[in-house]
């Protein structure tokens, strides 16, 4: 059995929850998150008739109050970056935190999440900056974990992209 | 000049030998070269010794084995050099090490100590002081004994840097939450602790204790060991744990390195982490049954139970069902057999008592099971004798009979003839010992009811009836009719064929009338109370003797007493004195008025006649007209409150002030007499 830890990381309030809440199996609650900053999920993923188990690290949203913890990151397989398309200011720490990420756990694979598809007409991250970020490397879905858009096919995106490296 | 051959030979190979190897030979010599100089060699081997070294310990052990004895001998040597050197070097390794050792000691011996304490005092340290009396080993070795109880439940491999559980095994009744969530919440938790204490890098997540639940960990290079348990774990789990993680490190140190998400080489440490699965309990050590046979054991307990339960319910209904029948009268039972479930029962019957099968409704038996089998025979119980007394003798309603002890005792009236069927019957009946018939009459004596010769009486002296005939005044009918009740024998009377005469009598006319009955006119004189004229106009309707009723002469005693007590009220005068003020309690006049009034209210009701009483208020001649009107209306009020107030009804008494004095006033007794009020009737 392959199994990768996998963290989720993005400001507060982008829908982290909510985007693995219907997909994955839990026995912990969001207690968990708010007295120690993680809550750990864990979703199997088939690709090519292999599973995958990715145990994912829901890790408390960061704001200008709260950074998320350097040692929850060690160890990480890939990453899931989530941002609030209908808050600018949540991609620039999506692109903080990436940066974070590789310089404490090195280049791992990671996929960037714009969440909440569903309110577009509201959405302040434009798509040429999502363009621009796709140029330079950037796997990025555009989800809406209200709707299930594209979040089961954020955890295959993922899932393949850790087969290939193995 | 020539050269000698042999000599030439040499130089020629040597110079061949330049040309074809010249600079290999160059090499050769310089490898000597750093051979033979140890100081070039040792600089060489130097620089390959750390790659070699590595390459060896990745291929196996063979190297570190090899290098025991040596670093065993450098460390004695090293010591005996130079100790302080080497305790230098392990100082810092060395004050953890024991700081960890007795704080785990100790923390082992403060848990007995509680655990002492908190069973001193109970019922089970109540026991276990018993049993130390017993044995003679003394209470705390007990207390130890079996309180040091523990389980561990699940042990868990997980990879350091990761979180990732790599191999994971439990007791297989222990809760299967997801081990690899858990395995990486433990991981979060660690760090957590870490972060957020700041605690020292060297010193990690020992153990996490909850109640009598504790999880031990133990941290390798590569690995962490945790192991979850219940009660207190022995110090030796400590060991076994080191131990294990030792194993593990050095088997799949590599693999530990190199860990990538496969857990597949891990699945073989599973063997290697059973020896941390330690359990014990307290006092026996059984082996555990397991579940199914435990479950069957249990089953077949409870099936024994039921059967000898319901083997015992049978056998008391059984019992309860014979009870009865030997209870019940008319039956003898000889005979009881069980087979299986059900019950035979022979004996006899007598045809009187009630069916045997009527009882077994009474409890919960199934009638199916029960045989029944009996002879008839004749009871000589009394109710059964009673019974075949009354069917044989038939005797009269008018007898009686008490049977007790074989004595059969008959009262009352029959025939002489029935009283010769008794006699002849009686002691034919089984259970009749002696008869006694010295209560049962044959006549009855009718005289008290001294009847007129135009009656003519007969009597059933079986059925104690009465039956007359003839002619006689009404008096003498309603005088038998009582009287019949007090003659003994008799049951019911029949008078309808007596033709009744009328008399007078049976109007109760009181003293003070006269009555004569002519031609069927009833003529009443004298004097009667309302009640009585009423209630006789009333009854002679009833009479076919009376056509007329004259009451002309006949005077009514209560319009007399009415007219009389008028005629009083009226002689009544109340006298006042100047002033309104009078304490009419204290004045008898006032009460006898009151009664008065009463009494010619109650009078005029029973008579049906209207009735007002008007009281008149007067008073002297002194004073203003006006004022004089004014006190006279004052006092005849003052004396109709008094009447209110004894409980007489406003609607029959009127007032009335006077305009002038009764009389002339010649002197002041006549002024007093003046002040007055006074009564008069209205009817």
């Amino acid at each position: 059995m392959i199994k990768m830890k996998v963290c989720m990381l993005g400001a507060f309030a982008v829908g982290k929850t909510s985007l693995v809440q219907q997909y994955v199996n839990s026995i912990f609650n969001e207690k968990y998150q708010t007295t120690l900053g993680v809550k750990i999920d864990k979703k199997t993923v088939n690709i090519d008739n292999r599973s995958i188990e990715l145990i994912l690290w829901d890790l408390a949203g960061e704001d200008e109050f709260m950074e998320v913890r350097s040692s929850y990151l060690r160890g990480s397989a890939a990453v899931i970056l989530v941002a609030d398309g209908t808050r600018a200011e949540t991609l620039d720490i999506a692109i903080k935190l990436k940066n974070k990420v590789y310089s404490e756990v090195g280049e791992i694979p990671f996929i960037l999440l714009v969440n909440k598809m569903d309110l577009i007409e509201n959405w302040s991250i434009d798509q040429l900056t999502l363009k621009q970020l796709e140029k330079e490397g950037w796997n990025i879905l555009q989800t809406s974990a209200k709707d299930s858009d594209n979040v089961e096919a954020a955890y295959q995106t993922l899932a393949s992209q850790l087969m290939t490296e193995l | 000049m020539s050269k000698n051959p042999s000599e030439d030979d040499t130089w020629a190979y040597n110079e061949l030998r330049q040309l074809l190897l010249g600079p290999e030979l160059k090499k050769l010599e310089e490898l000597t070269e750093r051979l033979e100089s140890p100081e070039k060699f040792s600089s060489d081997i130097g620089e390959v010794l750390p790659q070699a070294m590595l390459k060896s310990a990745q291929q196996g052990e063979k190297l570190t084995e090899a290098m025991v004895p040596t670093v065993e001998e450098i460390v004695r040597l090293s010591i005996k050099r130079d100790i302080n050197k080497f305790a230098n070097a392990l100082f810092p390794v060395i004050g953890p090490a024991i700081r960890k050792s007795i704080s785990e000691t100790m923390r082992q011996m403060l848990q007995s100590l509680n655990q002492v304490l908190e069973h001193g005092l109970s019922w089970q340290g109540l026991k276990w002081r018993i049993e130390s009396i017993r044995t003679g080993i003394p209470f705390a070795q007990i207390v130890m004994l079996n309180s040091l109880e523990y389980r561990v439940e699940q042990v868990f491999l997980i990879h350091r840097k990761t979180g990732i559980l790599l191999n994971h095994v439990k007791q297989e009744d222990s809760i299967n939450h997801n081990a690899d969530m858990v395995s990486s919440m433990l991981t979060a938790i660690g760090d957590f602790v870490g972060d957020s204490f700041d605690v020292d890098n060297r010193q990690e997540l020992d153990s996490i204790q909850v109640g009598d639940f504790s999880i031990l960990i133990e941290q390798g290079p590569g690995a962490i060991l945790a192991v979850a348990s219940r009660g207190n774990a022995p110090s030796s789990l400590r060991n076994i744990m080191l131990q294990t993680m030792e194993e593990i490190q050095t088997r799949l140190a590599t693999e530990l390195e190199n860990f990538k998400g496969d857990t597949q080489p891990f699945d073989s440490c599973s063997e290697q982490l059973l020896p941390c699965m330690l359990q014990s309990q307290p006092g026996k050590q059984q082996k555990k049954l397991p579940l199914k046979i435990k479950l069957i054991w249990i089953v077949v307990i409870i099936l024994f139970f039921y059967w000898i339960a319901s083997n015992i319910y049978l056998s008391i209904q059984q019992q309860d069902y014979i009870n009865l029948l030997q209870k019940e009268p008319g039956y003898i039972i000889t005979q009881l057999s069980n087979e299986g479930d059900s019950i035979s029962i022979k004996g006899l019957k007598d045809p009187l008592a009630r069916d045997p099968r009527k009882f077994i409704a009474l409890t919960t038996l199934n009638p199916e099971d029960v045989y029944l089998q009996f002879d008839p025979f004749q009871s000589l119980d009394e109710a059964f004798v009673k019974q075949r007394l009354v069917k044989m003798l038939n005797l009269p309603v008018n007898a009686s009979m008490h049977l007790q002890h074989g004595l059969l005792a008959i009262k009352g009236f029959a025939s002489e003839h029935k009283k010769n069927d008794i006699q002849l019957i009686a002691p034919l009946i089984a259970g009749i010992d002696n008869i006694d018939l010295s209560g049962l009459k044959s006549t009855i004596d009718l005289s008290p009811l001294n009847a007129p010769d135009s009656i003519e009486l007969s009597v059933d002296i079986n059925t104690g009836k009465l039956t007359s005939k003839g002619t006689a005044q009404s008096s003498w009918a309603k005088f038998a009719r009582e009287k019949i009740a007090s003659i003994e024998g008799l049951k019911s009377y029949d008078d309808s064929q007596v033709k009744g005469l009328f008399d007078i009598s049976v109007f109760n006319a009181p003293a003070s009338v006269s009555m004569t009955l002519k031609n069927k006119q009833l003529t009443i004189t004298g004097e009667a109370a309302t009640d009585w004229i009423n209630s006789i106009k009333t009854v002679s309707r009833n009479y076919d003797e009376i056509n007329e009723i004259d009451i002309s002469q006949l005077q009514n005693s209560d319009e007399r007493q009415l007219s009389a007590t008028i005629e009083s009220l009226q002689n009544e005068i109340i006298l006042f004195d100047a002033a309104l003020s009078f304490n009419y309690s204290a004045n008898e006049s006032f009460k006898r008025v009151a009664d008065l009034v009463r009494k010619i209210i109650d009078s005029a009701n029973k008579l049906s006649r209207p009735v007002k009483i008007l009281i008149k208020g007067h008073t002297d001649s002194t004073g203003q007209f006006k004022d004089n009107v004014y006190l006279s209306l004052e006092r005849a009020d003052y004396v109709a409150q008094y009447l209110f107030n004894s409980g007489i009804s406003p609607e029959y008494i009127a007032i009335k002030g006077m305009d002038a004095p009764v009389k002339k006033e010649t002197s002041l007794d006549e002024q007093r007499y003046n002040r007055r009020v006074t009564f008069n009737v209205q009817r």
